[in-house]
């Protein structure tokens, strides 16, 4: 992944913040800092204060103790709600439920706050509004009502309402909680190109590989207190928490990214490869199940992948789990599996392909029951390549609807 | 057997235009009034002072507790030995009829505006617009198509509390009816007409809130469509 040089000054510096909800203590002692062009996703266990700690950001709950700085002016316990309106006009905010307005159209709803808040004139408020709608793929929609738009087209246009004024820091609550499986991938592609852009985020999500493929930093809430801040991949593969642990464990699959994409009904596939046989109509549960080899789930498509791969002169080391039979088959039918050893300690299952640290992982299913198996690429030039690969058949696919 | 005679009934047409133009009078100043007051009603109610909010709460539930005959019988032999002002039965009559209506106005209206979930306020605050302008630009219009079509139901209601009116001898439709059967003893063909003429006034108005929830009602399905997606 491209390394990014930040200024030092944070964009979004949180101090000591405390938040209760009556007696329910929701958020105790948080602190932490976002630089400019950074992506910071919150993770957590339900009810352990993300959505809330999101919300202070911008004051949409006040804070009772400590204090926000953010975008350069200061959240504090004592805030006027009249002062938030200057701060809130420079932070973004896309939230689970779209919240467009019914009764404007789309882009009547881009252009309400550049025209009443920045007081930009009409023309040229529509302009910027056609241009951010072409970012997010539905320029063709822009007279349309929210209410005849899907909630993956809806999510979007949201998205590009909060854009519309140029935010310097953009929060993201959930965007794809409320959207159906097949709707999200349109959203996270949106989100993955602002995170490219340069764009400074802090994220809400239970997606974990989206979280692995746009976080700078992660952080873990637990029970209203900051649990940990890693980085992504120290996140999954070096988690010192037990109990963590259990948390990504346990991420239901129907939190994962799944993308289903025309011409490619024997498998899916996103950006980053989650490679699994896809018959017509069969369970969309990726993470922790089970399938079968990588290589008879691509069908034809294998011989693609393959040519690609010795093209671009890619090895491979696999890293096993634990070897079921079928394993143990694959390793022996494909000799070009040369670095192969089991993992003595089992991470139990915590992905499906990575590119992290120009490293790429690949997860394979066994059958039913059987430990997951993994390929590993250690060669940043090729596990570049294979990125690479894997961005072409994104960009080439289209999301069936 | 009785003889019909409703000749008599073009003989008196005067008498029973004038009545109804009473009837309208009464209904449009009570309409007017009792709309504002409503309104009114319905945004201190969400007042922070707790005082405020609990009086009209109280008001709200008093008016719609009581029958509005007694209400108006009450304004109009009460009031005066309180106050020592003997208004016009017309009066009376309006700030009874309005004050009736304001209470229905003013739920009905906090209804619709409660109605709209949260995250469309919270939205517009989130893009770093004042209350005010999120109020009037995002909640009030979506609050009138919730609003619209039971007001219409509340004004069709109170053009007939108007016939109470008769009681204190205002000289809307059905007292001058009454006036007039005492002159004619042809009750039978006056009440019909007396029937006949509040249904040509309401009427229209019954089509015109068919209109509203057939205009409004289906972009609520719609929103309710997107509220379950966004849920």
């Amino acid at each position: 992944m491209l390394k990014r040089i930040y200024p030092m000054k944070p964009v979004i510096s949180v101090q000591h913040i405390y938040k209760s909800f009556g007696k329910l203590p929701v958020l105790k002692d948080v602190s932490f800092e976002v630089l400019p062009g950074q992506v910071v996703v919150l993770l957590g266990p339900s009810g352990s204060g993300k959505t809330t700690l999101l919300r202070c950001l911008n004051n949409l709950v006040s804070l009772d103790q400590g204090r926000i700085q953010i975008a350069g002016s200061e959240i504090t316990p004592e805030a006027k709600e009249a002062d938030m309106q200057f701060l809130r006009r420079k932070i973004g905010m896309v939230s689970q439920s779209f919240n467009l307005w019914p009764h404007k159209t789309v882009i009547e709803n881009i252009i309400e706050a550049p025209m009443r808040v920045l007081g930009m004139n009409r023309d040229e408020a529509v302009k910027e509004a056609r241009k951010l709608l072409g970012q997010v793929e539905l320029e063709d929609k822009e007279a349309e009502y929210p209410q005849n738009l899907s909630g993956g087209q809806q999510q979007r246009v949201a998205i590009a309402r909060a854009l519309a004024l140029k935010p310097e820091i953009l929060l993201l609550d959930e965007i794809t909680s409320a959207l159906d499986p097949e709707l999200v991938g349109s959203v996270l592609r949106t989100i993955k190109l602002l995170a490219k852009s340069g764009q400074s985020m802090v994220v809400v999500t239970h997606y974990l590989s989206f979280a692995m493929q746009i976080a700078d930093k992660i952080l873990f809430l637990d029970g209203g207190t900051l649990a940990q801040q890693s980085s992504p991949s120290d996140f999954i593969y070096a988690q010192p928490d037990q109990r963590i642990r259990e948390f990504i464990k346990n991420i239901p699959a129907r939190s994962q990214e799944i993308n289903v994409y025309e011409g490619h009904a024997e498998f899916q596939a996103y950006q980053l490869g989650t490679l699994k046989r896809f018959p017509d109509g069969s369970s969309k549960n990726v993470v922790g199940s089970s399938g079968d080899r990588w290589f008879e789930a691509m069908g034809e498509h294998y011989e693609q992948y393959e040519k690609t791969r010795i093209e671009k002169k890619i090895s491979w080391r696999m890293i096993m789990y634990e070897e079921s039979s079928l394993d143990r088959d694959l390793r022996l039918r494909h000799p070009e599996l040369n670095e192969y050893r089991l993992i003595p300690n089992n991470l139990e299952n915590p992905a499906n392909f990575y590119v992290i640290k120009e490293v790429v992982v690949i997860q394979i299913f066994g059958k039913p029951g059987d430990e997951p198996a993994v390929i590993e690429i250690n060669n940043p030039d090729v596990a570049k390549s294979y990125q690479n690969y894997f961005n072409l058949l994104w960009e080439q696919s289209t999301p069936v609807k | 057997m009785y003889q019909w005679n409703w000749g008599i009934l073009f003989s008196y047409l005067p008498v029973f235009i004038e009545g109804a133009l009473v009837t309208l009078e009464v209904t449009f100043v009570v309409v007017c009034a009792g709309t504002l007051l409503g309104v009114l009603l319905a945004f201190l109610k969400r007042s922070d002072n707790v005082v405020i909010s609990f009086l009209i709460k109280l008001y709200i539930q008093l008016f719609r507790a009581l029958p509005t005959l007694v209400l108006l019988i009450w304004i109009f032999y009460v009031t005066p030995i309180f106050t020592g002002w003997h208004m016009s039965p017309f009066i009376a009559a309006s700030i009874t009829l309005s004050l009736h209506l304001a209470a229905f106005v003013a739920e009905t209206v906090r209804a619709g505006f409660e109605s709209i979930p949260r995250g469309q306020y919270e939205s517009g605050l989130a893009l770093g617009m004042s209350s005010a302008q999120v109020t009037l630009r995002i909640m009030t219009p979506q609050a009138i198509r919730n609003i619209l079509p039971n007001l219409i139901g509340l004004y069709i209601t109170e053009l007939k509390n108007s016939s109470l009116a008769s009681v204190i001898a205002v000289g809307e439709l059905l007292h001058r009816s009454n006036i007039l059967i005492s002159e004619t003893f042809r009750p039978l063909e006056v009440y019909t007409a007396v029937a006949a003429m509040y249904l040509t006034m309401i009427l229209p108005l019954i089509y015109l809130a068919h209109l509203a929830e057939r205009h409004f009602g289906r972009s609520d399905a719609q929103k309710n469509l997107s509220n379950e997606a966004g849920n």
